[in-house]
């Protein structure tokens, strides 16, 4: 593949992204990001609300044009959405007409793929997390830490090599969300995808993450990429280590309380 | 539902029906002005056996069928092109909206010198008058799905009509079908308008003959088959309804127009 040749798997370079806004403004979401994800690797965004993290995966999909530098994701300048790439939004999407097994398989029918080969995979994702007993089931009776890991299995299921996650799990409870982080890196593990996962939990961040970058807040830039040094396998028990703690607070350092004194867009 | 519901249901009928018949017999109204239940079940039965209901019924049952299948089909094409075409959003839908605020109710007679007295004119007040409700729910319901449902499909390269089909028009059936439900209940007003107004046929017919004869009596069982029409019509399109989308829970998008 010509990422082995690039380096790297996404590649942004001085990337930003302004909105008009009404009368004529224009609100300026990101400006001058620049962050290179190796193969395999994965990288979180962390950052406050609203400070256009969500945007940069919408440039890093292609769903949404930039305005200025550009993006090359798995080799290729991004200028449409790319079929190498599998997408989580904060809500599970699920379609409530659809069994669990016919949503997994909307993107193999979009993308006009064999059924009967992706069925097939299709199920060993279902068996993979603990989903093969649900597979004719709707969406609405499954819990809503079940509707996420259906939504990762459909992001899944064109074995695309990159993966986004845009808050996959934002709106879980704690325990729930604790679960779905040990399952999200087990099936990470499993299948090797390069990730990005946007989230404001610095928890999260931290204990799924091989380097997280730190976002500011309106308009968007990376304030700093931490490696994260905790060895792998990791369980929720590493939570508990010093050298969590320490990543953790030189995080939120960040977000100290005067970060959000100025909150609030700014208009270009 | 339980026996027992359907016990209380049925006594509340009879208690009614009895309490009719001794307030008409108390005050002694006059059969001119409201008549008693047995009178009216009289009139009743008489029309059944004679086959007036049946003949005239069929009638308007067949112009408002008619009239609410063309006129929602038409209320959902209009419907999915003011969604999918921003053309139509701004050119079609303003005059679509404005032609709503026309009691349609008073263009009865100038549809009668278009389409004259037989069928036609009933068909066509009937497609009028259901059409802007499934028009208005088919919007709503089409533009219903949330944006990241749009962007996920795009993401797997989704062509317009691969979203339309996969995602918005499943979405936008519990609105459509809110609007199927008033829609033919609607239509049956507009088919008896159109009786009303210039008719040989049609229960709408029937109830003017009766009232003219100062027959209350036969107004009012004339009344009680055109509410059992709709109410067969209405269970008839509730019952495709909870056919078709099976995974609307109750109490999901009581739309309404």
């Amino acid at each position: 593949m010509d990422a082995a040749i690039a380096g790297a798997m996404i590649e942004a370079v001085s990337v930003g992204k302004t909105y008009s806004a009404s009368k004529g403004r224009s609100v300026e979401a990101l400006t001058g990001v620049s962050l290179a994800v190796k193969d395999g690797e994965f990288v979180s965004i962390v950052g406050p609300s609203g400070c256009g993290k969500s945007t940069f995966l919408g440039l890093v999909a292609g769903l949404v044009p930039m305005s200025a530098g550009h993006i090359t994701v798995a080799g290729k300048r991004v200028t449409a959405p790319s079929t190498d790439v599998g997408i989580v939004f904060q809500g599970a999407l699920l379609l409530d007409w659809r069994t669990v097994l016919e949503n997994i398989m909307v993107p193999v029918e979009v993308m006009k793929l064999p059924r009967a080969e992706y069925r097939q995979r299709a199920l060993e994702l279902l068996d993979m997390s603990g989903l093969t007993d649900f597979a004719n089931h709707y969406p609405w009776q499954l819990s809503g830490g079940m509707q996420r890991r259906v939504a990762i299995c459909r992001a899944l299921v064109t074995n695309p090599p990159i993966l986004l996650l845009d808050e996959p799990f934002g709106a879980l409870d704690a325990m729930t969300r604790d679960y779905m982080n040990i399952e999200l890196m087990r099936i990470w593990q499993a299948n090797r995808k390069t990730v990005i996962l946007i989230t404001h939990s610095i928890q999260e961040a931290v204990l799924l993450s091989d380097r997280v970058a730190v976002m500011s807040t309106v308009p968007g830039r990376i304030l700093e990429v931490i490696d994260i040094d905790i060895p792998r396998p990791r369980g929720l028990e590493v939570t508990a280590q010093p050298r969590f703690g320490e990543i953790a607070n030189h995080i939120r350092q960040y977000f100290s309380a005067d970060m959000f004194i100025h909150k609030g867009a700014k208009t270009a | 539902m339980s026996i027992r519901g359907v016990l209380e249901r049925l006594a509340v009928i009879v208690i009614g029906l009895l309490l009719w018949e001794a307030a008409i017999r108390y005050f002694k109204v006059s059969p001119l002005l409201f008549p008693s239940p047995i009178a009216v079940f009289d009139q009743l039965i008489r029309g059944i056996m004679s086959g007036v209901f049946f003949k005239h019924g069929l009638y308007t049952v067949g112009a408002t069928v008619i009239g609410f299948v063309l006129g929602s089909l038409m209320g959902f094409v209009i419907g999915v092109l003011v969604s999918q075409f921003d053309v139509f959003n701004r050119l079609i839908y303003p005059y679509v909206v404005a032609l709503q605020t026309v009691p349609k109710v008073a263009l009865a007679p100038i549809i009668i010198v278009w389409f004259g007295f037989g069928i036609g004119s009933k068909v066509f007040m009937s497609m009028l008058i259901c059409f802007f409700p499934v028009a208005v729910n088919t919007i709503e319901g089409l533009n219903s799905v949330r944006p990241e449902q749009i962007m996920l499909m795009r993401s797997y390269r989704a062509t317009r009509w691969q979203i339309f089909r996969i995602v918005q028009l499943p979405s936008a059936l519990p609105y459509i079908f809110a609007g199927l439900n008033i829609g033919i209940v609607l239509s049956i007003i507009g088919t008896i308008v159109g009786e009303f107004v210039g008719t040989t046929t049609g229960l709408g017919r029937v109830l003017l003959d009766y009232n003219y004869a100062f027959d209350i009596a036969g107004v009012f069982a004339t009344l009680i088959v055109l509410s059992l029409i709709g109410v067969v019509l209405h269970a008839i399109v509730r019952a495709v309804h909870h056919r078709l989308v099976f995974w609307q829970r109750p109490g999901d998008h009581s739309l309404g127009v």
